[in-house]
């Protein structure tokens, strides 16, 4: 065993011997999947052992004892992303899988309190009823949003009316790395209303832009900021979740399109205008190839042998779904009206609407289910994403023009997956002039050269972000030591600062820092 | 020689600052603090125009170990005390000559401003450009927007308000060690000139990856870092207008009303007021006032570039269906307030001179909390019985909530001229609010330490904070001190 007797020994009287192991093959269904990295060990280490707390307090016991015998840990919420691996063989994994409660859900401020285990699925169905929903990310409704907005990036298609995740979060519950349970903002008198003060925000210390991806403590309970839905309260599909045959009820007050446009500057155009007019729940750019990867990658992998068919296909390149939802009828046939007219100015196809068609019932399925990237990790599948911040849709756009260019050529040389070049990831947030992109790239784990492509790719749209000033870091961040070595130089100094910040928090780096 | 001597000395030698060290003149500086806080006259004011320049000042009060208080609003006003210094020997930057514009975005609707730029300043020249800022409150004119929106000071449009520090974005700061650092996406990579040439807005306020260190400067009542410029987001004027007033007895029945309204993105600007706010803030006369209701909800609504027309009275129309729903009426007008009036106190700042709350002098009490709109009622009632208790009366009191993120909490704000009973009334009325769960989330004057006694979790790290940005201790001294004395969980 990895870590000390002794020190497993006084775990286990916190948690009870039922909620630990050091089971190796238990411990080896810990081990993750590739992400981002195409170095393993980065995320793909046995954890030393497992520990599965059922309280705050019990939490804050453990932080104590891997403390005193200075073990790492690391906490791990619905664990969909590589980022919660054990990140050396001495590391502690915390499944806080028994945590697992909608401490509250309050209606008239449009907060609910969460705790790590509770999934996105289940706070968006209790919020739906109340009229209200959730901001859940693309990983899905089977994650937590705690770790999305304590821990964990937060891009995702409602951005344009719901925000980044990264500031969705209100007071919450923490266990800090000494092991103290410390209640922040308004949380230290049972209220959940602000992250702020007294004073200075000590929030903003603990959750920056990115999240600190298990380095900072545990999380135990968060207040999401919830928004005003008036879609569906409720839905069944009859045959769980197939998006191809789903049946469910279209509220009649929502709508769902595709826009199309083939040049960026158009689509630019439309971004604007959705922006300023506010008339979109969801909206994002989807890649043809990406999607056609994701859903039908056997036919895909076919199409794009076909030049013509390779062509034709590349008109879609640029898509962008969206879903609008009307608050009243007056409020409908605006945003419908918007919509159209801005479809029109800005040369789109605009497929959809009010058609009664099967697309619609998927999209509607869609929305209940969260599924969107989810589908990737089917079978050997993964995705990498690379470049900047979010920034100005115009910077975001040349972004992502940029990425397609530098994938372009790498497929052409054969050096990556074949996915019609443009894979980005696109939106508008917080319904203003704030762009966000990811620059995705499919990936096959099993073969050599598409790991290779993965760095390859990061490397260079890190080289044109940091020459073009096409905005901050952001998902350069995912290059890993290569990345600090550019950036931190040109940009504020800012991984100095962020190890002090740990420094001053977590002296011994206990709670494993994962990207460097 | 003295450490300030020296101190003096060498700044002057390296970067030719303007200096100030004329008694009469230094005297000034503190003679209008309308706090209850003590303040001493600076030993010097320092006037930096750039970003190195308040860079070497502060590396140098760090090297001769010289306090420093700074300042960024004109004028020697000062209504919370913490722009004013406290500690003997203390310099103070004053940032007002730092006013340049530095920027306009149309497209991306971003402002980029240094810390001297005031609201009246600012909204002038977004004018010319179809613009405005959505500021706090009939907003002090010669005010500094960097100062306001980094204390938190709420802006009246809680729709536009997603999280702190809107509409506050990317700045450049220097920390109280003196090292400069860029947050968001001030940042870079590369200079302001470069990242504008690309395109940028720098309309990012996070960052660089898991820092959020400007968010984490709000508050801080200037104890933590300087900061040089920021950007802020502005709104387009629209092109036509329409003011929207609803009104109850019933705060509950209000409160709810405007959070229903808010969350469906109705309206623009956006308050609720009792009788003697309404009359303060609008020019109301108290004829009008006695016979109208307790609380009164005011909204604009605004059309843009898509279906203008339409796009307004949908917004008004939903309006009056929430308030039918709730047995409430909007009304298009307000006996005995001008439309186009309400519009401009709405959208503007005050007159110079003619600040809102200190029309009575220095002897009023202003304390203010952050809670959630379902307090209110509760809060009131309690403040009108300590005012009575204070043997004041409850009709004078403002109450001022101004609804934030969404309506998600809402600034709580009590007003009374209480001439020598001012200190009492404002020591029981905090007492009782913070017994009462008040929050407040920026604690000042007498209150600061039972506020930091109440929030341990806070106060426990506030030394860590310090410590990050501020080792020596050189920014602000006594101010927030109960909290960076820190103490255990
Ligand atoms: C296919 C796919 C699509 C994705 N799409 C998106 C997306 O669109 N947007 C987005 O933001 N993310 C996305 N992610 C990343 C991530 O899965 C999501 O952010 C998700 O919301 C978090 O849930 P999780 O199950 O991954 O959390 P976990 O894996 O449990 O945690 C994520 C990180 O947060 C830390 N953490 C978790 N809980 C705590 C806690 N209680 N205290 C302290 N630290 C904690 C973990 O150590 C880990 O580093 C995606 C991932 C995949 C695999």
């Amino acid at each position: 065993m990895l870590i000390p007797v002794e020190a497993y020994k006084e775990i286990e009287k916190i948690v009870g011997s039922e909620n630990i192991t050091a089971d190796e093959q238990i411990c080896d269904t810990y081990s993750q999947f590739l992400f981002h990295r195409p170095d393993p060990q980065v995320w793909w280490q046995r954890p030393a052992a497992i520990v599965m707390p059922g309280s705050t307090e019990e939490v804050a016991g453990f932080v104590k004892v891997c403390n005193k015998y200075k073990i790492k840990y690391k906490a791990h919420s619905t664990g969909y992303g590589a980022e919660n691996g054990a990140t050396a063989p001495d590391c502690v994994l915390v499944d806080l899988r028994r945590m697992n409660h909608i401490v509250q859900l309050d209606e008239k401020n449009m907060i609910a309190v969460v705790e790590p285990y509770v999934t996105g699925g289940e706070v968006e169905y209790m919020a739906w009823q109340h009229g209200l929903t959730a901001c859940l990310t693309t990983a899905g409704p089977q994650s937590s949003p705690l770790a999305s907005v304590t821990s964990h990036q937060g891009g995702n298609c409602a951005g344009c009316s719901m925000g980044y995740n990264g500031r969705n979060m209100l007071a919450c519950e923490w266990v800090s790395p000494d092991g103290e349970i410390v209640k922040v903002g308004s949380a230290e008198m049972d209220e959940y209303f602000t992250a702020d003060g007294p004073g200075p925000s000590f929030k903003a210390m603990i959750r920056g832009y990115f999240g600190f991806d298990g380095a900072m403590g545990i999380f135990t309970k968060a207040a999401l900021k919830l928004y005003h839905w008036a879609g569906m309260t409720d839905y069944k599909i009859p045959n769980d979740g197939n998006l191809y045959e789903a049946d469910v009820e279209i509220p009649d007050n929502i709508r769902f399109y595709t826009m199309i446009h083939n040049e960026w500057e158009d689509l630019e155009k439309a971004y604007y205008a959705l922006a300023e007019t506010e008339v979109c729940t969801y909206m994002n750019k989807f890649s043809i190839g990406i999607t056609g990867q994701a859903y039908m990658p056997e036919f895909f992998e076919q199409a794009l042998k076909l030049p013509h068919l390779r062509e034709a296909l590349k008109m879609a390149r640029h898509k962008t779904v969206i879903t609008i939802v009307g608050n009243s009828d007056r409020d409908l046939d605006y945003k419908v009206k918007c919509v159209e007219q801005i479809a029109k100015e800005s040369n789109a196809i605009l497929i959809g609407g009010k058609v009664d068609n099967p697309y619609r019932k998927a999209q509607v399925a869609s929305l209940c289910k969260y599924d969107g990237y989810a589908s990737l990790f089917n079978g050997p599948g993964s995705f990498h994403v690379a470049m900047g911040a979010d920034e100005a849709i115009h910077v975001n756009v040349k972004q992502a023009q940029e990425a397609q260019r530098i994938k372009e050529g790498m497929i052409a040389a054969g050096q990556c997956e074949d996915d019609l070049g443009c894979g980005a990831w696109l939106g508008i947030y917080e319904q203003s002039s704030r762009g966000h992109n990811e620059a995705v790239m499919l990936i096959d784990p099993r073969k050599e050269y598409s790991l290779s492509a993965m760095m390859t790719y990061s490397i260079e749209c890190s080289k044109v972000l940091a020459t073009q000033h096409l905005g901050g870091i952001g998902f350069a961040a995912f290059g890993g030591r290569e990345t600090v070595e550019t950036f931190d130089p040109i940009t504020s100094n800012y991984y100095e600062h962020t190890l002090k910040v740990k420094g001053l928090l977590d002296p011994d780096n206990l709670a494993n820092m994962t990207f460097v | 020689m003295s450490n300030i001597d020296a101190y003096l000395k060498a700044l002057c030698e390296d970067t030719g600052l303007e200096i100030e060290t004329d008694a009469k003149a230094l005297k000034k500086t503190i003679a209008k603090n309308y706090s209850r806080s003590e303040a001493v006259v600076p030993a010097a004011v320092i006037y930096p125009v750039t970003v190195e320049q308040v860079e070497a000042a502060l590396k140098a009060a760090n090297e001769y170990e010289v306090p420093v208080t700074v300042r960024s609003s004109a004028g020697n006003a000062s209504l919370t005390g913490t722009s004013l210094p406290w500690k003997e020997g203390s310099v103070v930057i004053n940032l007002s000559k730092m006013n340049k514009i530095m920027h306009i975005d149309e497209l991306n609707c971003m402002a980029i401003v240094e810390a001297g730029v005031t609201f009246e300043q600012l909204n002038k020249e977004l004018k010319k450009h179809g613009l405005y800022m959505e500021h706090p409150l009939q907003a002090k004119a010669e005010k500094s927007v960097i100062a306001a929106l980094l204390d938190r000071d709420p802006v009246l449009t809680a729709k536009h308000l997603w999280d702190v520090p809107d509409p506050l974005c990317a700045m450049k700061m220097v920390f109280g060690n003196g090292r400069l650092f860029g947050s968001g996406s001030a940042a870079g990579p590369g200079t302001l000139e470069e990242m504008l040439e690309a395109g940028c807005a720098m309309n990012q306020s996070q960052g660089p990856v898991w820092l959020d260190l400007g968010r984490v400067m709000t508050g801080a009542q200037g104890t933590l870092a300087i900061c040089c410029w920021a950007s802020v987001k502005v709104k387009k004027i629209g092109t036509c207008k329409k003011m929207a007033y609803v009104q109850s007895d019933d705060i509950n029945v209000l409160g709810a009303y405007a959070s229903q309204v808010i969350r469906r993105r109705l309206g623009e600007e956006a308050v609720l007021l009792n009788r003697k706010g309404m009359s303060r803030i609008f020019g109301l006369d108290e004829k009008n006032t006695d016979e109208m209701p307790k609380w009164t909800y005011i909204t604009s609504v605004r059309g843009y570039n898509y279906f203008p027309e339409e796009y307004m009275e949908n917004q008004y129309a939903d309006m009056e269906d929430l308030a039918a729903a709730a047995g409430l009426t909007v009304s298009a007008e307000l006996t005995g307030l001008d439309n186009e009036k309400a519009f401009a106190v709405l959208a503007g700042t005050s007159k110079k001179n003619d600040f809102w709350k200190l029309r009575e002098g220095n002897d009023i009490v202003d304390l203010f909390c952050l809670n959630t709109l379902d307090v209110v009622d509760k809060f009131s009632v309690l403040a009108e019985k300590v005012v009575e208790k204070c043997g004041l009366d409850p009709k004078e009191l403002i109450v001022y909530v101004q609804p934030s993120q969404m309506a998600r909490n809402c600034h709580i704000e009590f007003l009374i001229e209480a001439g020598d009973k001012a200190a009492e009334t404002e020591k029981l009325l905090g007492t009782v609010l913070l017994d009462n769960n008040a929050f407040f989330s920026r604690p000042y004057g007498v209150m600061e330490e039972a506020i930091y006694n109440k929030y341990k979790a806070q106060r426990h790290f506030m030394p860590a904070i310090k410590a990050f940005f501020d080792e020596k201790g050189i920014l602000n001294p006594g101010k927030l001190a109960s909290g960076y004395a820190g103490g255990a969980l």
